[in-house]
């Protein structure tokens, strides 16, 4: 199978996360709309704040958008079989801070409205923050290494 | 980089082109533009061995030390 190029599986995700963007940014518009219908349906509303969480859903969907159009990026360089630019590390710190924010934010709400689902999020979004640390630091030190290779003659 | 390539000094005596020195070495235009151009951080002795087969010539001849201004 083909990974890298525009016939390979990179090509693919970054439709999904075309895909991703798109649909998130559809739910963002709509959010207050949905969950109002979601307060009247459901029971996993039940002792939420409607107000606190549309600007909580608000604030931390945008920050989701930020990673996906970072991730995009990435892809892009990706699909261009270029993939150790510096941009991608700057990229992978945005991530990295995006995610851990998201995660922060999270742990917050625990302490306002525990419910299940949050402590998921907020433990998700805690490992891909960390993971994107890590791998920018990998990512820097790739380039160095590919730099010094490329400059040797 | 206080190593300097001195390689058009000895192109210019030998009278040969980037190109056809790229041929004879065996290594791209571009690589050789970098070396040519003092860009490169370091040189294979494998290279260095065919530019000097190349340019009938010592390492020396190419290769020359400059200390730092800065010190």
């Amino acid at each position: 199978m083909v990974i890298i190029g525009k016939n390979g599986l990179s090509a693919v995700v970054k439709y999904m996360l075309d895909l991703i963007a798109i649909g998130v940014a559809v739910i963002l518009l709509g959010l207050p709309v949905l969950l109002k219908w979601c307060f009247d349906a459901y029971i996993w509303t039940v002792g939420e704040n409607y107000w606190f969480l549309l600007v909580f859903l608000w604030v931390t969907g945008l920050l989701y958008l930020g990673i996906v159009y970072e991730l995009r990026k990435m892809f892009q360089y990706l699909n261009q079989r270029e993939p150790f630019r510096r941009e991608n590390v700057a990229s992978l710190r945005r991530i990295a801070m995006l995610a851990l924010v998201i995660s922060g934010m999270y742990i917050v709400k625990i302490a306002f409205y525990i419910s299940f689902l949050t402590i998921v999020v907020a433990m998700g979004a805690l490992l891909v923050g960390l993971l994107a640390l890590i791998l920018a630091e990998i990512f820097r030190q790739a380039i160095e290494v590919k730099e010094e290779n490329d400059l040797t003659i | 980089m206080a190593i300097i390539v001195n390689l058009d000094v000895m192109m210019a005596k030998r009278k040969i082109s980037l190109s056809e020195l790229a041929t004879r070495v065996d290594i791209t235009l571009a690589n050789l533009s970098i070396l040519k151009n003092n860009k490169a951080k370091a040189i294979r002795f494998s290279t260095l061995e065919a530019i000097c087969k190349a340019l009938n010539c010592q390492p020396g001849e190419i290769l020359e030390y400059l200390p730092d201004e800065t010190e």
